[in-house]
């Protein structure tokens, strides 16, 4: 009971029901939105972990929708991916299939053909098993696979978001990012609620290492992926001697301003 | 700040011998001795990460967990200190681990498929391999050594079922597809016959190990199944998300058969699981941090139980019993020298030492017999419809040594009670003629009527239920009431009604006698059970502890002869449990096909016999007192505490804790080597607990949502500490969401004494209503009630300064906001002591006084220290901040951030707890508890520890004998002292 019946009756759903989303995770892209301009200047967008697709509805909106009354000389193009099946969306393109999978993120490069991408932004969530550990251990993985999208298709000076839970080390997640991106900021959109561990990574600038180039191998790992990026990682070594990573905390910003809804609030 | 102990989940038991078991609990490593209970060492062997797998080859154990791994002697675990030094570590998460056939290299897999050898002499790494395009993310694996050449892994991966690869050759070997969804758990059986694997499709299936072919597919679990381990090549055990662990057996023909289902732990979640090598016990671990064992020998359920029908008793006996047709079983008991059964045509048959044996023919009673017997006195009793009894004295033999007979004065009789107190046997025989009055005998063991007494009750009244002590006699009655009785005079001294909204009062069990004090234990068959106080010269009684089992029908309890815990017992839908409530297990179940009107329990210090007829058949379901200790370690709550209480000013570190599986428990830590012992868990809340707080020494206030809002008493004159509800206050909305978020309380005084409770609660609809609750009545009456904004409110406090009364209150928006409140209260404040005026008209709160935005979100704690001016308050962000908040008090009040440190925290700072010497100890879901100063106008970090405790989220502090102890609770509780 608890949580799913309590989804239910907030505010955000209820709303999400009215303007059409199908996920109250709409908001939270809106009023991230609404505190970094993410969409202003982006036409080529991957949306990674997006079913059932309420953040592809809303890029689909911002980008693809208003660039038909607008038109620019850039080709919009948006594709999501999913370990589920997504019902079509306009302007988007959708594919089935395992973030974490080298040969994944080989087949969305194709789809974007050597072109690169303005904005990577994923929403992904494992199955929670409530090993915490291992849970947390799984969304970095999910985060890591992103950036090594990321980090082969993102222009530079581009920006990539993603679902964090602020758990035991999402300190190293911080001090990683901040050697790819000028600017690493933990962001919790007012929507998001306040008891739950949520929040958003939102990594602005992007400044590729001058040393080192990312290379997508069917047989290299998301851990061998980064391997020589200088990043902070843990590498392994011979001797397999115990080491302290570095951590650093991000600021934090509360996103939404504070007369908007209060989603632990109930009425 | 030193770490004493840690109560938190257990995924990792391991079999070591046939003594001892290593256990994993967070980064302790904890050497049992499994037949004795006993813990031989526990020692830290991670910094940071939780030991997941434990593995052994010879006396080398390699421990890992994460990304952490150690490799360690036996005898370095049990000798030697700050084994953490040894901790190693990979690049990647590590799912399972394995040594080689020799000792000298451990395998570990990782989370990306990779398996890395490490050297077990010089710990340094030898070499990593994988399979060519197959390094996806796994949940799960297993590595299965058949020969120094031949090592299989067992890959379970997030999409693609399970990979086999030969670890040497670097090859595919199988690819099994079938499950849905994440794989959880995969093994090899011990003679690599078989693979076992169970997915997030919540089936297991049985594969070839030579062929891959899918053998069999299993149901039965209702949540995931995270864990499997074969039994030899003949069985498998799994263990769930829905708290049990099921027994399979593989069929001659390949199939996966269910066997048994064994409910373990608490909350959610079983995690941890190993077979000995004789596959005979199992143990398993959960999130709940407790450790079971359990007897898995296929038959056992088998060997303790025993069935009979009239035919095969008749039978077994050596004179020649003829039995009648429609003749059945019609009642029985249990008495030291063994079991005696009487049948619907008046056969009397005695089972002792697996053999039956006829003792007498009485046809007189044909048909209505009412029997009872004396266990220890090894004394049966028969009544007919009529009235007419026969009492029996065996030997200890079970000879039949003596026999009487009592003519009761009434005609007709329907029920018949039997109670002892001491050397006193007492019968009690109602009629179904409501003039009658109720005939009470006392007799000795000898049989003799040593006295006759008649007693009167309500006419309606139906007796289930009685009960003697040295002067008094209690009777329970249909319609949940309860009637005292003068043993000497059979007066009635009072009639207590409706102990429950409904149903029968099924048992009252006499606890404890002091000169004209009794202590009752009264089970209600709706689940409500109280422990009653009642003291004959005043005539007065009070309830000093209450609660409810959660489901199924309560017919009785018993003091477990050797732990003296608390049991219960009854029906739950088909099944009859029984129940250990003190420490929140299941004893032991019988699927007996749901309530019968002929069953007994019995107990003594060999276990527990429950009997009962089943379509005219005996069944004895034996409950043999394990010679196991079942339980290695009792843990706490399985799931997240949301808040702990201290009890402050004893000695004792007696602790409330209130979790969102709805319950609290009441329990105390041995402060000095950390050990739990719990005493009750109360379940009256039916939502996730908000707040638990003590008002005083024995007073204690819950929130939660439904509005939900209890005052409790808790009681210590007896060996173990009681807890009863005093109080509830009524839901004002039909809002089930709305949440008490947060509560505040001063006393009442009037003449010097206290008289009742101010209480201010705050609402997560942005509400705050405030109460006087009388603690004589224990009413509760509105004082005054107000609304912040629309946000939720999180915390409030109620504060005192020169005369004025204040309250603090603060929530998601990140604002503290005050409110001068001495004029919306009925009492007055003079030397620190609330007054209790005229109370009246429910006042309305206005516009705050004051309001300082703080952090950027929610405000999830706050501490308060006063001072000549006003106050200063701490405050703990969800932002990952914490402030510090001056509040200067006079005609106005003025509010001011003096400071604030904004990366306080890697994240939510939930919960602070005052530490001696103007500290604060702040608690993150960063997992890290920090130590800060308040100096003046300044915030200081003085230090800063790391907890395994994962959703860190709640905490308390005390001071006992000079010495600071601080508790942290989230996922497990741990204790720390503070220097
Ligand atoms: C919170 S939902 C995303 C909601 C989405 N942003 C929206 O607005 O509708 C998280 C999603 O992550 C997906 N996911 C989790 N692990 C994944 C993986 N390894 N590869 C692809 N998707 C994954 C889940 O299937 C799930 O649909």
């Amino acid at each position: 009971m608890g949580k799913s019946s309590k989804d239910k009756r907030d505010l955000y759903y209820r709303k999400a029901k009215e303007e059409g989303w199908r996920a109250r995770s709409a908001f939270k892209l809106l009023q991230l939105n609404d505190q970094f301009q993410l969409f202003k200047g982006v036409n080529r967008v991957v949306d990674l972990c997006a079913a059932p697709g309420s953040w592809s509805q809303v890029l689909s909106r911002e980008i693809f929708e208003k660039r038909q009354e607008t038109p620019t000389d850039v080709e919009p193009k948006i594709v999501a991916v999913d370990l589920q099946p997504m019902s079509p969306i306009n302007g988007v393109t959708t594919l089935q299939a395992d973030i974490t999978h080298p040969m994944t993120l080989t087949k969305i490069l194709e789809i974007f053909g050597g072109e690169p991408a303005d904005f990577v932004c994923s929403d992904g969530a494992p199955d929670v098993t409530g090993l915490h550990d291992l849970d947390e251990y799984i969304q970095a993985q999910l985060i890591l696979a992103a950036l090594q999208l990321t980090t082969c298709l993102l222009r530079p000076g581009g920006t990539f978001v993603a679902k964090i839970f602020r758990g035991r080390d999402i300190d190293l997640m911080y001090s990683q990012l901040g050697f790819l991106f000028e600017k690493v900021i933990c962001a919790k959109p007012r929507s998001s609620r306040g008891t739950s561990l949520e929040a958003f990574i939102v990594c602005l600038g992007y400044k590729p290492s001058a040393t080192w180039k990312p290379t997508l191998d069917p047989d290299v790992s998301t851990e061998d992926f980064f391997k020589g990026a200088n990043i902070g990682r843990y590498e392994l070594r011979e001797d397999l001697e115990y080491q302290e990573e570095k951590r650093t905390v991000a600021p934090f910003i509360a996103c939404g301003d504070l007369s908007s809804y209060d989603s632990d609030a109930t009425y | 700040c030193a770490p004493i102990e840690h109560h938190g989940p257990c995924i990792a038991v391991k079999f070591y011998s046939d003594e001892l078991l290593l256990v994993g609990n967070g980064p302790l490593l904890k050497v049992y001795n499994h037949i004795t209970g006993e813990v031989l060492t526990s020692k830290k062997i991670f910094k940071r990460n939780k030991i997941h797998g434990i593995v052994f080859q010879r006396d080398t154990v390699g421990i890992y967990g994460a990304r952490s791994f150690s490799i360690l002697s036996m005898s370095q675990i049990l000798e030697d200190d700050a084994l953490y030094e040894e901790e190693k570590m990979v690049n990647d998460w590590i799912i399972a681990g394995e040594f080689c056939s020799k000792g000298w290299e451990l395998y570990l897999l990782t989370a990306h498929n990779v398996v890395l050898s490490v050297d077990s002499y010089s710990k340094t790494l030898q070499w990593e391999r994988s399979v060519f395009g197959e390094k996806s993310i796994l949940y799960s694996g297993s590595i299965k050594v058949l020969s120094q050449w031949e090592v299989m892994v067992n890959a379970g991966t997030v999409m693609d079922g399970i990979i086999i690869w030969d670890l040497h050759r670097q090859e595919v070997v199988h690819a099994l597809k079938g499950h849905e969804g994440s794989i959880f758990s995969v093994q090899s059986s011990a003679e690599n016959k078989y693979i076992v694997s169970c997915s997030d499709d919540r089936s297991i299936k049985l594969w070839s190990a030579k062929t891959g072919e899918l053998k069999s597919t299993a149901w039965g679990h209702t949540a995931r199944i995270w864990n499997l381990k074969f039994i030899g090549d003949e069985g498998v055990v799994s263990v769930s998300e829905d708290l049990t662990a099921r027994t399979w057996r593989i069929t001659e023909d390949e199939q996966l058969v269910p066997v048994h289902t064994y409910e373990l732990h608490n909350g959610r979640h079983i995690w941890g699981l190993d077979v000995n090598a004789e596959g005979t016990i199992a143990a398993t671990g959960g999130n709940d941090g407790r450790v079971r064992l359990i007897d898995i020998t296929v038959d056992k359920v088998d060997r303790e139980s025993e069935t009979f029908t009239l035919e095969q008793i008749a039978s077994q006996c050596q004179d020649d019993y003829q039995v009648q047709k429609k003749e059945i079983v019609k009642g029985f008991w249990q008495l030291q020298c063994g079991l005696v059964l009487i049948t619907s045509f008046g056969g009397i048959f005695q089972y002792r030492d697996g053999k039956w044996s006829f003792v007498a023919q009485k046809p007189e009673f044909n048909n209505l017999t009412l029997t009872n017997g004396f266990t220890n006195q090894n004394v049966m009793t028969f009544t007919g419809s009529n009235g007419h009894t026969v009492l029996m004295k065996f030997d200890q033999e079970g000879k039949l040594i003596k026999e009487e007979a009592i003519h009761t004065p009434v005609s007709k009789v329907i029920n018949v009670l039997s109670a002892v107190h001491e050397d006193d046997l007492y019968l009690l025989v109602e009629s179904p003629n409501k003039q009658d009055k109720l005939t009470l005998y006392a007799l000795k063991d000898s049989l003799q009527v040593t006295r006759q007494l008649q007693l009167t009750k309500a006419p309606t009244f139906v007796t289930t239920c009685f009960e003697v002590s040295s002067k008094l006699i209690f009777m329970g009655f249909r319609l949940s009431s309860l009637g005292i009785y003068d043993l000497e005079t059979g007066e009635e001294l009072k009639l207590i009604k409706k102990l429950s909204l409904s149903d029968t009062i099924t048992s009252i069990r006499l606890l404890q006698e002091t000169g004209d004090d009794v202590l009752l234990a009264i089970t209600n068959r709706d689940g409500l059970y109280v422990y009653l106080r009642y003291n004959k010269s005043s005539n007065e009684h009070v309830f000093v502890h209450t609660n409810n089992i959660r489901k199924g029908f309560l017919e009785g309890s018993l003091t477990d002869v050797d732990s003296d815990d608390f049991i219960v017992y009854g029906f739950k839908s088909s099944w009859f449990y029984i129940y250990n409530e003190s420490r929140d297990f299941e004893v032991a179940y019988e699927n007996c096909g749901g309530a019968h009107r002929i069953w007994k329990l019995f107990h003594d210090s060999n276990g527990y016999k429950f009997v009962y007829v089943r379509d005219g058949s005996l069944h004895i379901r034996n409950v043999p007192k394990s010679p196991l200790p079942l339980v290695l370690s009792e843990g706490t709550h399985g799931r997240e505490i949301r808040d702990i209480a201290i009890r402050q000013g004893c000695e004792k570190l007696l602790n409330i804790t209130g979790a969102e599986d709805t319950t609290m428990k009441l329990s105390t830590m041995d402060k000095t080597t950390g050990q739990l012992r719990n005493y009750w868990t109360v379940r009256k809340h039916t939502s996730g607990l908000q707040k638990v707080k003590f008002l005083s020494e024995d007073l204690v206030a819950s929130s939660s949502a439904r509005e939900e809002f209890f005052v409790w008493r808790i009681d210590e004159q007896f060996k173990y500490p009681l807890i009863a509800l005093i109080g509830t206050l009524q839901p004002s909305s039909t809002n089930p969401d709305l949440r008490i978020m947060d509560f505040s309380h001063k006393f009442v005084y009037e003449d010097g004494s206290v008289v009742g409770v101010f209480f201010v609660n705050v609402y997560s609809d942005s509400t705050i209503k405030s109460f006087y609750f009388n603690l004589s009545t224990n009413q509760f009456t509105p004082v005054f009630s107000g609304r912040y904004k629309t946000s939720c409110l999180w915390d409030v406090r109620i504060l005192f300064h020169d005369d004025s009364i204040y309250i603090l209150v603060g929530g998601t928006d990140g604002h503290l906001s005050v409110w001068n409140v001495t004029q919306q209260v009925p009492f007055t404040l003079a030397d620190g002591q609330l007054q209790l005026q005229q109370l009246g008209e429910t006042k309305t709160l206005s516009k705050w006084d004051c309001l300082v935005q703080v952090h950027q979100n929610g405000i999830k704690d706050l501490e308060v220290f006063p001072d000549e001016q006003g106050f200063s308050v701490v405050t703990a962000g969800d932002d990952n901040g914490l402030g510090l908040v001056k509040f200067i008090l006079s005609d106005s009040v003025v509010g001011k951030v003096v400071a604030f440190e904004a990366s306080a925290a890697s994240s939510t700072v939930t919960s602070l707890s005052k530490i001696s010497g103007k500290r604060v100890a702040a608690i993150s879901v960063d997992q890290t508890s920090r130590l800060w100063s308040i100096d003046g106008d300044k915030l200081e970090l003085c230090d800063s520890l790391y907890t395994t405790v994962a959703d860190t989220g709640s905490s308390d502090a005390t001071t006992i004998g000079g010495k600071n102890y601080l508790l942290v609770g989230g996922i497990g509780l741990s204790l720390w002292e503070v220097v």
